[in-house]
């Protein structure tokens, strides 16, 4: 995780300085929060018997604060907290928004996360001990609002976190432990300014 | 154009992504227990003798003339020799597997080994001989809290080899359920062996035994080293002691005493069933009255630790002359005028029960200096079963009982 963080910055710090040399461009602080669905299924088999699938849909709420370090690109942090039915995840990332060529009023943009998901506000069963994992997310979104200005904000991405989870035992078992992977559609309506 | 192409390109992988599924995977590190099984042969050849040594964990105690009888759960019966009440010595001790209950008539002791029914040859006691067994009477028993059962044609006894097994299984990523917490497993009845339970006795030439839970065999003795089954009775309900009384026989039953008339000892017939609140209750006949005792906190349940004096003279209708209460009665044993009451931990009472509506005001003595479980009275001498010790007690002044000797027991289970 320590690697790629690294890359993530040096490759942000390397597309900021090269905007930096645009005269005309000024650095600026950034905003941009969201709120919305996390969207996805399961399949299992309870009991080891036939298979089952179920939807999911959980909240999500995060706000991204960074700088516009060139015309497109904007780079960050995104704390944010996810209400998974059984984790309450709270994800620290780093993050960009990047501008897609486009011309009017509504623009398409990118914008990825990447970080941990803490479980510092989650509560759990006895027994259970609930602890976060790696959360990545990229995905792209459409903003309508001038140039330079705010903006209302609607996008889809992938949300992928991970979790391990302790878990008491039946008579039987010495151990008993889950890991979790939640793969999600995130879809968020936002704000940026 | 362009535009459109850009949104497609954008679109299209993002649109791959909803069929995104949460992956859940459960690891577990679980015991497997493969249960053990003993083939017949292995049990039937382990009866044997061996010098005397310690007791341990005893359970039912036979008196047979100078020599007493004491089961040890689950191995075998010690021989003592009790001719110097003061000096009793170990003789042998003959390993039975899987005994627990015996009774010893014309020099042959008759013994449960786990499936099966010995006949031992006890004439000489330094050197006890098996002289014949009955296969396959019992199915099933208990023996400390663990069942045996007989599996197609071999003993389960409880044993399991444990087997580690990693398993890993897809679950529904939302498991928060807490595990229950374990629920309390009782002692089983046949376990409590510190009160004498007697699932053997015998009339005249004929042997009864608690076969399985519902049902008393009947066992012809003509040839005595080899007990014949003659008869089989079934009853309603699950069968736990038998006590012999003249032409009698009191069967304590989960539905309380069943009464049997022995006059033909090959074929009892039922008289009465009279409940007397669980299985655990324990009883003793003298004289036409029934001393029935029922302690709280047993497996059986219940929270009374009483003693109840019925009168059996009717034997349809049993009448309760009175119920008095106590600390924690065990078992019980009467030398008219005497009766003797353990109370576990709390000692050793001795009754007057001359006037049966009132021994609570003719307690003659608590001795609570032992730990008193089961006791049998012969003569002027008592044997009482205790937690260290095996007492045997002189009972010439039922005020105070004069402690002839103790014989040291080794308690493993509890």
């Amino acid at each position: 995780m320590k690697i790629f963080l690294s890359l993530l910055l040096l490759t942000t710090l390397s597309l900021g300085l090269a905007s930096a040399q645009d005269a005309v461009f000024k650095k600026k602080f950034i905003n941009h929060t969201e709120v919305g669905a996390l969207l996805g299924r399961v399949k299992y088999a309870p009991g080891g018997s036939d298979e089952k699938v179920d939807s999911k849909v959980s909240m999500s709420a995060q706000t991204f604060n960074g700088i516009q370090l060139s015309p497109r690109l904007g780079a960050g942090v995104t704390i944010g907290a996810d209400w998974y039915k059984t984790a309450l995840i709270t994800p620290i990332a780093a993050g960009i928004r990047y501008d897609l060529p486009s011309r009017g009023n509504a623009r398409f943009f990118a914008l990825a996360d990447v970080g941990y998901g803490f479980t510092w506000l989650h509560q759990d069963s006895d027994g259970f001990d609930t602890k976060g994992g790696l959360m990545t997310s990229p995905g792209i979104g459409i903003r309508t609002g001038k140039p330079g200005g705010s903006s209302f904000t609607i996008s889809v991405t992938y949300r992928r976190q991970e979790a391990f989870i302790k878990k008491p035992v039946f008579y039987n078992q010495i151990e008993r432990h889950e890991d979790r992977v939640y793969n999600r559609i995130a879809v968020k309506l936002g704000i940026s300014f | 154009m362009k535009k459109f192409l850009l949104f497609l390109t954008m679109i299209l992988p993002v649109s791959g992504l909803w069929s995104c599924r949460d992956k859940c995977k459960e690891t577990r590190l679980v015991v497997r227990q493969i249960p053990i099984y003993h083939p017949f042969s292995e049990i039937r050849s382990g009866v044997g003798v061996i010098a005397g040594r310690e007791i341990q964990d005893p359970g039912k105690i036979v008196v047979q003339g100078n020599y007493l009888f004491v089961n040890e759960i689950k191995q075998g019966v010690h021989v003592i020799d009790n001719s110097d009440q003061e000096n009793p010595r170990f003789i042998s001790f003959i390993k039975i597997p899987g005994n627990g209950d015996m009774v010893v008539r014309d020099n042959i002791l008759y013994a449960d080994s786990y499936s099966d029914i010995v006949s031992i040859d006890v004439r000489d006691p330094a050197h006890p001989l098996e002289v014949g067994r009955v296969n396959d009477v019992f199915y099933s028993g208990w023996f400390n809290s663990v069942q045996w059962s007989v599996v197609t044609e071999r003993l389960f006894l409880g044993e399991y080899d444990e087997k580690y097994e990693t398993e890993v299984i897809e679950v529904d990523c939302e498991d928060n359920t807490p595990v229950p917490t374990r629920e309390v497993v009782y002692t089983s009845p046949v376990t409590d062996r510190m009160k004498a339970v007697s699932r053997f006795a015998f009339k005249d030439k004929f042997l009864y035994s608690i076969i399985s839970w519902g049902s008393l065999g009947v066992f012809d003795l003509e040839t005595p080293a080899k007990p014949v089954s003659t008869n089989r009775k079934v009853l309603e309900s699950t069968l736990f002691s038998i006590v012999p009384y003249r032409n009698k026989l009191f069967l304590g039953s989960q539905n309380g005493i069943v009464l049997y008339d022995n006059t033909d000892p090959s074929a009892p017939q039922k008289i009465s069933n009279f409940p007397l609140g669980t299985p655990c209750d324990q009883v003793t006949v003298d004289d036409d009255i029934a001393y029935v005792t029922l302690r709280a906190n047993t497996f059986c349940g219940g929270n009374t630790n009483k003693l109840d004096i019925i009168d059996i003279s009717d034997n349809k209708v049993p009448k309760l002359i009175r119920s008095y209460p106590m600390e924690s009665p065990w078992a019980t044993s009467v030398d008219f005028p005497h009766l003797y009451l353990c109370e576990g931990d709390k000692g050793l009472k001795v009754f007057d029960v001359s006037d049966k509506t009132e021994i609570d005001k003719h307690l003659l003595l608590v001795k609570n200096d032992i730990v008193a479980y089961s006791v049998i009275a012969i003569g002027k001498t008592l044997l009482v079963t205790g937690k260290d010790f095996l007492y045997q007690l002189d009972t010439t002044n039922p005020r105070d009982l004069r402690e002839i000797s103790k014989i040291p027991v080794k308690r493993v289970v509890r």
